[in-house]
Formats: C-alpha cells, sequence, structure tokens
C-alpha cells in the first residue's frame, strides 16, 4: 500500500503542483490588476474567486480521478499491477487516498489564497463569505461536494477504458448536477435541495449558509461522504471482480442521457409539486416603452399605474368584465412612487423646473369613469441628482414621503388638508466611505430608504439605521427607536432593504446570503430583533428593491414568469402556489384577496396587468 | 507425485459471438519447460491473460501450482512471474525505483539476484526506464518477473517487437535463466524454433482449440513422414492419422501421427510399403499439424 501510495502521489505531483501554480499566478494578477478583472463583470458576482474555485476544483476533481485507473488500462501498466500479489481493490484505495489527499491540498490552497488575502478586496463574494465564514470552515463546507465529484469520477474511470471517457462522461454528470442546482433552486424555492447537490448557487449563498448551520453541514457532508466512500468501495470491487469489463460506448451514452432524463424527471415532478394560481382577470393599457411604468398600487378593486407621466386607474370589481377608468397626464414629468388610498393616488415624482427640476407631490382623485381631479401639486424643493426621493406612505390626511437630499435622509410629513410640508425629520445621514477608498455597490443611494406602516408606526430602512417612527400624533411624529445598522463590508452599504409587516413581525431583507429578518413588534414602538430566515432573491444579479409583498399570511415575490407564494412555516420558509402570469413580472401589488401583477408585452407594446385572487 | 504445474480444465473465452478460446484442457509437469505454440491470434494470449486472471474466462477454470488462479490469485502472484506481450512498465521511474516498487509487493525478494541480473543485462539502475532501449526493456522486465523467485514463469510471446538481433540476445538470456534455475516455465511464441531450443513440452493450439499437448520428445517420435510406394497408394489418403500427403515423382509422400505403429501396419497391410521413415523437427510438425486443421476448417 505505501509503495503504491508513493506512485500515485509521484504521478499526481503534476497536478498539485501545476494546480497551485496555476491559482497562485491568478492570484497574483488579481491582486495586480484587480479593477481590470472586475471589469469583466457580466453581474454582481462575476468573475470572482468563487467561480475560479469552481472551475479548478471541478476540473481538478475530475482529472484527477479520470485517468487513475482508465489511464492506466490504457497505458497497459494496469496489467503490470494486476499480476503482482495486491489485491484489485487496494490498488483503487491507494490511488482513491493519493487522489483524495492531492485534492484536499489543491482545494486547501485555493480557499487559504482566495478568502485569506487581504489582496482579495475586489472580490466581492470572497468578501462576502470571508465576513461571515472562517477558511477552515469554507474547505470543510467545499470539500465533501468536490471529493464527491471525485469519488465518481474514480468510479466511473474504473469503468471506462480511456480517461478520456470517463472526463466526458463525468463533464456531463457535472453539467446535468449543476444545470439541476440552478433548476431547482429556480423551480423549487426553498426546498433545501440545492444544499444537497454538489454545488452551490452562490446567488441563493448555499455556501454560507450550509457553512453556518450545524445540522445542515454535517447531514450534507456526511451524507455526500457516505457516496464518495460508496463509490470509491464500488470501483475498487468492480475492478477486484473483473479487470477487463468496462463500459462500451453505447452504454454510456445511454447512461449519459438517462442521468440527464433522471434530471429533467425529477424537476419536472418537483415543480409539478407547486400548485399553479392562473389569473382571473386581465387588462392591457397601451404604453410606449417597456421602461415606461415607474409603480403600480391597489386599494380594494382599484388598481393605479404610474406611466412616466400619465396616471391610469384600472377597476376589476367587475371580474367579467375588468375597465380601464381613467388614462390622464399629470403634470410631472417622471413618476417615481405611488400610493393609492380609496379612489386618491398620491403620486411622489420630478418636474422640469429652473435652474434646477423640483420633486412635486401630485394627489389625483377619481371622480368618475375618465373623470380625474388634480390637485395643486406639493413642491419638496430642487431635486439633488446624487440623491434620491421616496417612498410614499399615506395615512389619513397626512403622508409621509422619504428623500435622500445631500447625503441626508428624511422624512417629509405633509398635511394633505392644507397641502403644506408640516415638518421635515432627519433620519439618517450617509456614512463617508470614499475614506476606506471603497466605493459602494449602491453608490447612488436609489431606493436606498424603504418604509413599512403599522398601525401607528412607521418603520424605516435607511442606509445605516432602522428606525421606528410613532405616528400617534401624526403631524409631529416622534423616533422611538433607532437600531443601527451596519454592513460589515462598505461595498454593500446603501443596498436597499425592504421592509413588510406581517402579524406582530417586521421582516426586513438582507442582501446576502439572502435572508429575511424578523423583528418582533409586541412592543411596536421597539422592534426586537427575533430570527432570521434564510430566504431565495429571484431577481438575479440585481440588487435593487425586491418586489416582495406581504398579503394576509403569505408572501408574496416576482419569480420566474409570474408570483411566488409562501409562508413561514417551523421557521422556514415554504413555497405555497405559483401565480403563473406567462411572463416575467415588473410589479407585484396586493390589495384585500387580490394580488395584481404588470408586465410589459413587447409584442403588442402594452403594460398587461393580471389579478389573482388568492383568497377566498 | 507432484500435481501439475499447470491444469487447464475446459478453458473457454467467446468475445461477442466468436469462441477465441475453445473448451481448452492441457497439463503442464511441474518442473518443465512448456513451449506454448500457435499461429497468430490462435488464442495463445488470451490463455495465458486467463491464467493470469486479467481477463474472464467464459467457462471452465486454470490451477497454477495447484491453487485456482482466480480465487486464489493474490496467494498465487507471490509464486508466479509473468512478462506480457509487449510488456508496459512504468516509464517514468528509474530502473532503481521500479524494482523497489515491484519488490514491495512480494513476501520474498531475492534482491541479490536481481542486481546481478541487471549487472548481468548491463542495465543502469539510476537510468530511467522510459531511457532503455528495447531488448533492456524486455530485459528489465524479465528481471522484475525472476525477482521473486518465483516457481513458475510464464512468459507471453516475450521478445515480440524485437530485432533480429536483439531478439537473439534476449532469448539466449532467458534460456540461460531457464536452464539454471530449472522452474516450471511455460513459454508462449508463434517462432517454432525459438520454442524448440528450450521446450521439453509442448502444447499446440489452432483458433483456440487444443491440437496437441505433450513432450517434445514423444512429439517427434509420435510425428513422422513416411515416403509410400505401391499401386494402391492413392487408396491411403483417407487412414487415421494422416495429417498431410504429397507426392514426390511416383512416391506418395505422408505425414502421419503414429504414437502406436498402427497407421505403419495398416499402410503395409494394405501392399504398399514404406520405403523411408524420415524423422521431423518441431517446426515441420507444426506446419502440418496446424495445416490440417486449416484443411479440416476450410474443407
Amino acid at each position: 500500500m505505501k509503495a503504491l501510495l508513493w506512485k500515485e502521489m509521484r504521478i499526481l505531483r503534476v497536478w498539485i503542483l501545476a494546480g497551485i501554480a496555476l491559482v497562485g499566478a491568478l492570484r497574483l494578477l488579481w491582486i495586480r490588476w484587480p479593477s481590470e478583472i472586475s471589469s469583466f463583470s457580466f453581474g454582481l458576482f462575476a468573475p470572482s474567486w468563487d467561480g475560479l474555485i469552481f472551475l479548478t476544483a471541478t476540473l481538478a476533481s475530475v482529472g484527477l480521478a479520470a485517468g487513475q485507473v482508465a489511464g492506466e488500462r490504457q497505458a497497459k501498466t494496469l496489467d503490470y499491477l494486476l499480476v503482482r500479489p495486491v489485491a484489485a481493490d487496494t490498488i483503487v484505495w491507494a490511488k482513491f487516498l493519493a487522489g483524495t489527499i492531492a485534492l484536499l491540498l489543491l482545494l486547501g490552497a485555493l480557499v487559504w489564497l482566495g478568502y485569506s488575502d487581504p489582496g482579495s478586496s475586489d472580490d466581492l463574494l470572497a468578501l462576502l463569505v470571508r465576513d461571515r465564514v472562517s477558511s477552515l470552515r469554507v474547505l470543510l463546507t467545499l470539500f465533501p461536494r468536490y471529493w464527491c465529484v471525485y469519488g465518481l469520477a474514480l468510479l466511473l474511470s474504473v469503468l471506462v477504458d480511456r480517461p478520456s471517457k470517463a472526463a466526458v462522461a463525468m463533464a456531463v454528470s457535472v453539467m446535468t448536477l449543476l444545470g439541476m442546482t440552478s433548476w431547482y433552486t429556480d423551480i423549487a424555492p426553498f426546498s433545501g435541495f440545492e444544499s444537497w447537490l454538489p454545488f452551490f448557487d452562490q446567488s441563493t449563498g448555499g455556501l454560507v449558509r450550509v457553512a453556518r448551520n450545524p445540522s445542515l453541514f454535517w447531514t450534507t457532508s456526511l451524507v455526500l461522504y457516505g457516496i464518495v466512500l460508496v463509490a470509491a468501495f464500488g470501483a475498487g470491487t468492480l475492478l477486484k471482480r473483473s479487470p477487463e469489463n468496462y463500459l462500451g460506448n453505447r452504454t454510456l451514452m445511454l447512461g449519459a442521457a438517462g442521468l440527464v432524463g433522471v434530471a429533467i424527471l425529477t424537476g419536472w415532478v418537483s415543480g409539478g409539486r407547486l400548485p399553479s394560481l392562473p389569473p382571473e382577470e386581465a387588462l392591457e393599457i397601451q404604453t410606449g416603452s417597456a421602461g415606461d411604468l415607474t409603480d403600480m398600487a391597489a386599494s380594494g378593486h382599484l388598481v393605479c399605474l404610474g406611466l412616466q407621466d400619465r396616471l391610469v386607474f384600472l377597476d376589476f370589481s367587475d371580474r367579467a368584465k375588468p375597465r380601464t377608468m381613467a388614462d390622464v397626464r399629470i403634470p410631472l414629468w417622471t413618476t417615481s412612487h405611488l400610493a393609492l388610498v380609496g379612489t386618491s393616488a398620491y403620486v411622489l415624482g420630478k418636474k422640469k423646473a429652473l435652474p434646477t427640476d423640483e420633486v412635486q407631490i401630485i394627489i389625483a382623485k377619481l371622480a368618475g369613469p375618465d373623470s380625474v381631479q388634480i390637485m395643486s401639486p406639493i413642491s419638496l424643493g430642487p431635486v439633488d441628482p446624487r440623491g434620491s426621493i421616496g417612498p410614499l406612505v399615506p395615512l389619513g390626511h397626512f403622508l409621509y414621503a422619504g428623500s435622500i437630499n445631500h447625503r441626508q435622509c428624511r422624512v417629509h410629513v405633509l398635511d394633505l388638508s392644507t397641502s403644506r410640508e408640516m415638518v421635515v425629520l432627519p433620519i439618517d445621514t450617509l456614512h463617508t466611505v470614499s475614506k476606506e477608498q471603497v466605493v459602494p455597490l449602491w453608490a447612488d443611494f436609489r431606493e436606498a430608504l424603504t418604509m413599512c406602516l403599522r398601525e401607528s408606526f412607521l418603520y424605516i430602512a435607511s442606509p445605516s439605521a432602522l428606525t421606528t417612527l410613532d405616528l400617534g400624533n401624526p403631524a409631529q411624529p416622534v423616533v422611538t427607536n433607532r437600531i443601527e445598522f451596519r454592513e460589515s463590508i462598505a461595498r454593500l452599504y446603501g443596498l436597499p432593504r425592504t421592509l413588510l409587516s406581517q402579524g406582530d413581525r417586521l421582516y426586513e431583507t438582507s442582501f446576502w446570503p439572502p435572508s429575511l429578518r424578523s423583528y418582533d413588534l409586541s412592543d411596536p414602538s421597539r422592534p426586537v430583533l427575533a430570527a432570521d430566515f434564510a430566504w431565495h432573491r429571484t431577481d438575479g444579479g440585481n440588487v435593487g428593491a425586491v418586489e416582495l409583498v406581504v398579503s394576509g399570511p403569505a408572501f408574496y415575490q416576482s419569480w420566474r414568469n409570474g408570483v411566488l407564494e409562501f409562508h413561514l412555516r417551523h421557521k422556514r420558509f415554504e413555497a405555497l402556489r405559483y401565480l403563473d402570469d406567462g411572463y416575467g413580472v415588473d410589479t407585484v401589488a396586493v390589495s384585500g384577496a387580490h394580488v395584481y401583477t404588470a408586465r410589459y408585452d413587447y409584442g403588442q407594446k402594452s403594460e398587461h396587468v393580471d389579478a389573482f385572487q388568492v383568497r377566498e | 507425485m507432484d500435481p501439475p504445474a499447470i491444469a487447464v480444465q475446459g478453458l473457454s473465452k467467446k468475445y461477442d459471438r466468436r469462441m477465441v478460446v475453445d473448451d481448452l484442457r492441457f497439463e503442464v509437469p511441474t518442473g518443465s519447460v512448456c513451449g506454448f505454440l500457435g499461429r497468430n491470434a490462435a488464442g495463445k494470449s488470451t490463455t495465458i491473460r486467463m491464467l493470469m486472471n486479467l481477463l474472464d474466462p467464459t467457462a471452465g477454470k486454470a490451477l497454477l501450482l495447484g491453487l485456482d488462479c482466480r480465487k486464489e490469485h493474490q496467494a498465487l502472484m507471490q509464486r508466479v512471474g509473468y512478462v506480457a506481450e509487449s510488456p508496459v512498465l512504468y516509464d517514468w521511474m528509474k530502473v532503481r525505483e521500479i524494482v523497489r516498487f515491484t519488490a514491495s509487493f512480494y513476501a520474498k525478494w531475492n534482491q541479490s539476484s536481481v542486481h546481478s541480473l541487471l549487472q548481468r543485462f548491463g542495465i543502469d539502475a539510476e537510468q530511467k526506464v522510459k531511457n532503455l532501449s528495447r531488448g533492456t526493456y524486455a530485459q528489465l522486465a524479465l528481471v522484475l518477473a525472476m525477482g521473486h523467485d518465483p516457481q513458475l514463469l510464464i512468459l507471453d510471446e516475450p521478445a515480440t517487437g524485437l530485432d533480429v538481433v536483439v531478439r537473439r540476445d534476449f532469448l539466449e538470456s532467458i534460456i540461460q535463466l531457464i536452464q539454471q534455475e530449472g522452474r516450471t516455465v511455460l513459454f508462449s511464441s508463434h517462432l517454432v524454433h525459438e520454442v524448440e531450443r528450450v521446450a521439453d513440452q509442448i502444447v499446440m493450439i489452432e483458433g483456440g482449440r487444443l491440437l496437441i499437448a505433450m513432450g517434445i520428445d514423444d512429439l517427434k517420435r509420435g510425428i513422422v513422414r513416411l515416403v509410400v510406394r505401391g499401386k494402391s497408394a492413392n487408396t491411403l489418403v483417407g487412414l487415421p492419422g494422416i495429417l498431410r500427403s504429397s507426392t514426390d515423382g511416383g512416391d506418395l509422400v505422408l505425414t502421419v501421427q503414429d504414437r502406436d505403429g498402427r497407421t505403419r501396419k495398416a499402410i503395409q497391410e494394405s501392399g504398399n510399403d514404406v520405403v523411408e521413415v524420415i524423422g521431423l523437427s518441431l517446426e515441420e510438425i507444426f506446419v502440418d499439424l496446424v495445416g490440417s486443421t486449416a484443411c479440416e476448417g476450410t474443407g
């Protein structure tokens, strides 16, 4: 065994040295030209050290194993070993041990270079991972996954006569598993499927989630270790039983087709487990282009759409005949936020003015069919090109509007009966992050302020805090609580955190790993952080505000070609239904038992609004 | 009495629908040097690979040194040495390394014998295997197969691929080793004269089937060429034991397998005279035996 191990290590030495040299060279390139490498980015996370680890470790896992038996079989040196007084399975176990050591060394070097080196400060994903999990833990989480790939590749290596066949067969398997990881995350959110597959979909933060969750870490690791050992045992037994039997090309092709078939079948079964709800009613509104829709709000059966300088009121009260109640132009060149109470729409937007555009609030009241009464606008002052406006929350005769102007986050309290600004409350001051020479991902702070109204309390998530406003006296709100918020990664500063309330809980989205933080509102004036639930962002690389709303006991989130209905059960989210809209949804609004979705129909060049009745 | 060193019992190997080895049965006595003869693709290597447990037999079994070659493979390999047809060694190792690597598998390893063999063949222990000439490469394979002093040595066309001069040198070294040691040797070849120099037993196969398995002296005594003269010579062709017939002038020349003299007696009783009995070389016997089988096969 010792001599066999020596021989295997001598053969694999090339792999280890080449792998570490390649990775070290890339690391140096990364440190030397970080911005040039980052400029190849296609989204938020690419190219990343994580992607490099995936690529290198997968190639190493397959490459190390593919030639171990099939290569010796092709070179005919396997016969040399098989006519020695050593059991065939001992030969395989020696190879397995050597391959395992090589993989561990290579993966260890990759993880160490990627996550322990401060030079990787430009690699956001590496920073995010390192911030939450130690390098050792990352290694221990990744190792069983790549080891599993290695073990299966070793089994394939015994089953074929050429290393190229083992490599191609394993590449098909890896691609299928990757597809499954991504697909299952997509079709079966919250199912936990992806934790069991050999790879992580990093947009879900699976690596950190598994690494930080002891039970998930141990169960997945033990299962994967079990698979590896069974694969190695199988490889040894097969070679011992018959050194000459291997699979022909036809069998391999059938096997690959079978694997893909099983993946599709399980995906189809998993996808089909989620009931689908078709829209009840639909309306089309002609628009100029795809980006015209800025916001949508619903109240009762009335839905209001903000389309740049247009407001459209839709009536869904008659299930058989939904109709457009009014379609009017408003004196703003663009709208940004919309709120609807009864038949009154509150629109926050910008008006062309000299020398600087103005932020204005328009109140439009639907008086009847094709009759909209537009009140005189309320001005919130000039537009700060580096600031942002919104959101807008109406309560009785008062309106609360957020703004970020000259690095100050404020809430404007407006009296609707007098159309006057009563008071401006400073909520937060943006940090100066330039000292750290780091530009935040969300440097323009669009939608960086979010609000959630619950009874007479207004909760405001700003870049540095979660602030509670008591609206007991709506004209003079009082700050009752402020929970400091600090992203440990400076680049994440200012990313929008959507707020939602359900029952006595307030939920706040957390960017990465995606989760919903839950605050206990037993004392609504002082939210207390209670739990953090794993959640799926389903908006890809878009780091902006999430289309996430709550209605009754359920959450609704844009997902695939529609909306996902999910709820919290046994301390974890569980998908309930799929509100199938046919295409990707741009905006979601809820009112009572209805969920309304809007999407742009490129064929008809119109905005398509669907209504789903989610409760009786 | 010692059990036979090799006892092949109905060994068969089928690839798809083609029988490559068909119900092969023979024995090789302990201490003998057995020439395993057959034309190219006669099934020699397939048989040997089954004996070495590198191939699974479709049917039958084989005992080497009294042990089942499949079930007791590991124990058997401590006592058997094998040189494959065109042996492949780990090219990247030095000679010293491959000797040490090979030695590690065996309970007993005769390092001094290996050392002296390396010296005799002029193999530099510090040289990389890939840098050895073809002849030296084959000699090294032979040294590695001998290092554990095997009781049974199986050589599968060990000189294949070597040029005439190197081949001769290599065969000389094999002969020296065999003569010195007195172990059982199975030596496969399609070149009969190579085998004839060393073998005392012959196993001949053709088309996967056994033609003959016996001592070389018995074989030479048993198969002779007869020159027959007589009026009814043409009627003799159908007699049993006649492997080949031809005419030479007015005489009939018959190659006969006639260990007990019955065929000769039958010829004389039919009124013909055996005017000359000619002893045959192994190569002539091989050609006549294989030729008669080929005629049967085609006829």
